[in-house]
């Protein structure tokens, strides 16, 4: 099949490179109004109201559109920019004399900025032979500002996810670590790069062709080498640091730093413009091995790869990156690879297109895809990828396009994830990015492919428990409860403290499930934090959600069992379960119980006062626990009548001679 | 498997190629890594030494990075029992 591209700028934004102050800067313009004048009714505005107007002029060439320089041959290139130059040339001519500043040429895209009053604006308007429209030079807002939002990374911020203990490693031209929004990020670095002759030259510190440890994945020093720190900053860069209000998406996250780029001095290499930073696979490979290598050591969520070539209609398993990305991908790293800025509206570069990468395209802030980027019905997933504000080299920040910037996004989403959840696989993840994310459709394809959301994801990632019934248990018993919450995940294990035992776990749905609680006989009453933990690690937790109650009460006897009316009478009961503060009550009127003092568990003493006129009678004997609880041994204690004693016998007796003397009776027992 | 355009390369002068080796799966890591030396030093053992140099070897995975020119290509075709593929070293590019 052969690579279909979207119509250039058709409905697309027209982006914009050029340099200001050694940072590197994209602008972009809204779509061309063909029904309008070449003068947009702001620009008019503007000028009425404040005299001047900083804007942009876009060029009308003899040739047509504008094409992309990628997609031109070196002769096409150097045509185009003699036409850019030629009709520059005459827009500047025209405006000789008028009110005007030239603020910015550029070489390569058909535009120029300037500072204007209404005479020069007049002379544009009555210039379309040479114009093709003029806009305000809009002030651009930090774009991760607004793109960390709307993938709901702030949510996760809110609930304690940042990427904090997660490692994310940057497989890109380098990371400027003493960068404001990357200090102390940076916690691994590594560099392979190679010399090959007539086409390419090591960038490593070392001037090896591999290097590791610190500095080694510094940032390289071509023009183009600010992309690693700005790929950086997206995915785990803090503001906090740098005195700015925004933050990548992982902010919390550390950073390794591979370079991997050369610098290549081939002419043929570098499209007519030699030097540039090409990165060999093979070096690529390396890269992500030394990532693999360090698995161990830290804890790497995921690596990004900002980079690729070529088109792929299906994807490339064949390609020889694809162990090493399943390799990652077998220890829980993903591989975030960019689709590709060609335009396709049905193909991938290289390695994106291999199926074990997590491939991912570019959105504006608008949700719609990017007029640069690759979509095919393979891709994994979008992501915000147009100016895009993230730190650049030499300490600055800059705005950059592409699905180099998207990647980053899912990069760093991913640093949260894995936060959330660190023993979910990468399938895992995925799945939960891909189930909840927004579906944006590539209204040029077709293809409807969904927009990462973080909060959305961690909704099924991380379960979240509201209530446990019933809420308590008494030691040794078996309670079987149910749990309510949501993100419950099938496969979802319970946790509920120490001397609680969970078992037939059943996921009902994803807002309950149902346990047994078997509660051991040594538990010690009080409350138990229920947890509910899915299989990717993420879990939910219901502090005190679940209360053990003391082990029920038995008694089992009592001595003395009897008692006569008007006595008092102190009583030992014994049995199980007393605990301290119990009391002890006797079934029917007429007896009080004082003196309760709790021995042990098994045993506690007691005085029993019998009233005169209580029943004669057997009598039940309850223990009740104060936290709940009672045990009754029924008939335990008796009412007897009192001993009355009415006469008293004396028996003498008396011994003498061996005789035995008669009885004499001194009372008579009643 | 040969990548076409190592051979229309190596037909002018040197490449640079990743050759995919044929190693035996295991889940014990490694006895991989062992096999995956054993068959990089068997790929290197057979090549004509004038003819090829290494550019990189992998631990983890079955994969050698080599220069070559048409004598070595020669050579990794005719180790059908340890060479899978030989494929072109792209460059790439940011995106």
């Amino acid at each position: 099949m052969v690579p279909r591209r979207r119509a250039p700028f058709a409905r697309a934004l027209l982006a914009v490179l050029f340099l200001l102050s050694g940072v590197t800067l994209w602008i972009t313009l809204p779509p061309a109004d063909s029904a309008s004048s070449v003068v947009g009714p702001e620009v008019r505005d503007r000028v009425l109201r404040e005299g001047r107007v900083r804007i942009i002029a876009e060029l009308r060439l003899p040739a047509g559109s504008h094409v992309p320089e990628g997609l031109l041959t070196t002769t096409a290139q150097s045509v185009q920019r003699r036409d850019i130059a030629g009709v520059r040339l005459q827009i500047l001519s025209r405006l000789a004399g008028r009110s005007h500043r030239v603020l910015h040429q550029y070489s390569t895209v058909p535009l120029v900025a300037l500072d204007v009053g209404p005479d020069a604006l007049t002379e544009l308007e009555a210039s379309s032979l040479w114009v093709r429209r003029v806009v305000v030079d809009a002030l651009n807002s930090p774009m991760l500002a607004q793109s960390v939002p709307l993938i709901g990374g702030d949510q996760g911020w809110s609930r304690g996810f940042d990427g904090t203990g997660v490692v994310v490693a940057v497989v890109d031209t380098g990371v400027e670590a003493t960068h404001p929004f990357l200090t102390g990020k940076v916690v691994e670095e590594a560099c392979y790069s190679s010399n090959v002759s007539g086409h390419s030259i090591t960038m490593c510190p070392n001037g090896s062709t591999q290097q590791t440890g610190p500095g080694s994945g510094a940032s390289c020093p071509l023009s183009v080498c600010w992309h690693g720190t700005h790929v950086a900053g997206i995915a785990a860069g803090n503001g906090a640091g740098a005195g700015v209000a925004f933050s990548g998406v992982a902010k919390g996250a550390q950073i390794m730093a591979v370079q991997v780029f050369s610098k290549f001095t081939n002419s043929s290499d570098c499209g007519g413009s030699p030097p540039c930073a090409l990165a060999w696979t093979s070096d690529i490979i390396a890269g992500l091995e030394r990532v693999y290598s360090l698995q161990g050591a830290r804890n790497f969520s995921s690596a990004n790869l900002s980079i690729g070539g070529g088109s792929y209609t299906a994807p490339c398993d064949s390609d020889p990156a694809k162990p090493i990305i399943d390799n990652l991908r077998s220890v829980g790293i993903a591989t975030a690879v960019a689709a590709g800025n060609n335009g396709y509206t049905n193909a991938l570069s290289s390695p994106g297109c291999i199926s074990s990468a997590i491939s991912v395209g570019a959105t504006t802030k608008s949700d719609v895809v990017a007029s640069f980027s690759n979509s095919a019905p393979f891709l994994s997933l979008f992501a915000p990828g147009v100016s895009i504000y993230s730190s650049v080299t030499g300490g600055g920040f800059g705005y950059a396009s592409g699905t180099s910037m998207a990647t980053p996004h899912v990069t760093g989403t991913w640093g949260v994830l894995k936060q959330a959840a660190p023993s979910a696989s990468v399938a895992q993840i995925l799945t939960a990015l891909q189930t909840t994310g927004l579906l944006i459709t590539d209204s040029d394809s077709g293809v409807t492919k969904p927009r990462i959301r973080i909060d959305q994801a961690l909704g099924v990632l991380v379960p979240s428990v509201t209530s446990i019934s019933p809420a308590q248990g008494t030691v040794g018993a078996a309670v079987a409860v149910t749990i309510a919450g949501s993100g419950f995940a099938t496969g979802a294990t319970v946790s509920a403290g120490t001397g609680i035992t969970v078992s037939n776990v059943s996921v009902v749905s994803a807002a309950q499930l149902t346990a047994t609680l078997t509660i051991a006989t040594g538990a010690s009453p009080g409350g138990r934090d229920v947890s509910v933990i899915n299989p990717g690690g993420g879990t939910g937790t219901l502090a005190g959600g679940f209360a053990v109650a003391a082990a029920g009460v038995a008694v089992t006897s009592i001595a003395p069992n009897q008692g006569a009316q008007g006595a008092s009478v102190p009583v030992t009961i014994n049995g199980s379960g007393f605990a301290a503060g119990a009391t002890v009550s006797l079934s029917g009127a007429g007896i009080s119980v004082t003196n309760v003092a709790v021995g042990s568990a098994t045993q506690l003493t007691a005085t029993l006062g019998i009233a005169a006129g209580a029943t004669l009678a057997a009598r039940g004997v309850t223990v009740t626990n104060s936290g709940g609880g009672s045990g009754t041994l029924t008939g335990g204690f008796t009412v007897v009548a009192p001993v009355i004693v009415t006469s008293v016998t004396c028996v003498v007796i008396l011994l003498a001679a061996g005789r035995l003397l008669p009885q004499r009776s001194m009372a008579s027992v009643r | 498997m040969v990548d076409p355009e190592v051979r229309a390369l190596v037909r002018v002068g040197r490449a640079r190629v990743l050759v995919t080796l044929q190693v035996a799966e295991t889940s014990d890591q490694a006895q991989r890594a062992d096999a995956i030396g054993r068959a990089q030093d068997a790929v290197l053992a057979r090549l004509p030494s004038t003819h090829a140099s290494v550019v990189r070897r992998y631990e983890s995975i079955p994969l050698l990075a080599l220069e070559i020119d048409a004598t070595a290509l020669r050579a990794l075709e005719t180790m059908t029992d340890v060479v899978a593929g030989v494929t072109l070293d792209r460059a790439v590019k940011p995106q």
